[in-house]
């Protein structure tokens, strides 16, 4: 991983049109401005995460919840 | 061609329905090809099953039925890479997680819906930002015993918001 240190307004380029800046610390927080093509997804890393582990427990998952979802439409359908 | 699966044996299909996932899946980045089991009795509910790992498959559900009112905006750039030209060629997917030993509390994600090109059988999973939604909505809202998973379907509850009428269920495509 790279690493550099920057402060406050100062600013970091990657590639041509990727531009991020520091704009504000305070405490234990940085605000970070990130100005970017709207082709590049931008997401908070936790929520990449969040998506990655949610797959990895759906492959678990027990094939029972198919009845479960069959047998709840069938109840609707007698209803109608 | 023949597929090994683990939950469904070896399993003959046509190459054409081989979707392609060219950026894989979170968690699952190096699979690249997938295909859609129909689950026999609902279309509403379907496998998403790696072609290249056979204990890889997905359940999955059409969250238009099961969530009245989702809604999911693909961006133009995503829509652009998987070659969507109208929406009725994309096919958009919520992944169910059903947790060990409580299917009653069965989630859906619908932050990341998986969007599939039917066209051109193409997909990626995408995450929406600036979503309301998260990777875990509640499928069924009530449980009125700890003990009824599983032996009564009867027991599932309610749906987390209204269902289609029963007419969606009984139509299907209008068949060709």
């Amino acid at each position: 991983m790279l690493v550099l240190s920057r402060k406050k307004n100062q600013g970091i380029m990657l590639g041509d049109d990727i531009k991020i800046a520091v704009l504000e610390i305070k405490d234990d927080i940085v605000k970070i401005g990130i100005e970017a093509p709207r082709c590049v997804t931008i997401l908070r890393s936790e929520l990449y995460q969040a998506v990655r582990e949610e797959n990895t427990t759906a492959v678990a998952s027990d094939g029972n919840v198919v009845e479960l979802l069959k047998d709840f439409f069938a109840g609707q359908g007698k209803k109608g | 061609m023949k597929v090994q699966t683990t939950r469904f044996g070896t399993v003959e299909i046509d190459e054409g329905k081989i979707i392609a996932f060219p950026k894989g899946i979170p968690g699952f980045e190096q699979l690249r090809r997938f295909f859609i089991l129909p689950v026999e009795g609902n279309e509403n509910i379907r496998w998403l099953q790696a072609v290249d790992e056979p204990a890889v498959a997905l359940l999955v559900i059409d969250p238009f039925v099961y969530f009245k009112g989702y809604s999911c905006d693909v961006p133009d750039h995503i829509a652009k890479e998987l070659g969507i030209k109208e929406p009725a060629e994309a096919l958009v997917l919520a992944t169910v997680t059903v947790p060990p030993g409580n299917p009653a509390a069965t989630t859906a994600n619908l932050l990341a819906p998986i969007v599939i090109n039917t066209r051109l059988h193409k997909g990626r999973q995408v995450i929406l930002s600036g979503s309301p939604y998260t990777t875990k909505h509640r499928l069924f809202r009530e449980v009125p015993t700890p003990e009824a998973k599983g032996s009564s379907g009867k027991t599932a509850g309610v749906a987390e918001k209204n269902i289609p009428p029963a007419a969606k269920k009984v139509s299907g495509k209008g068949g060709v």
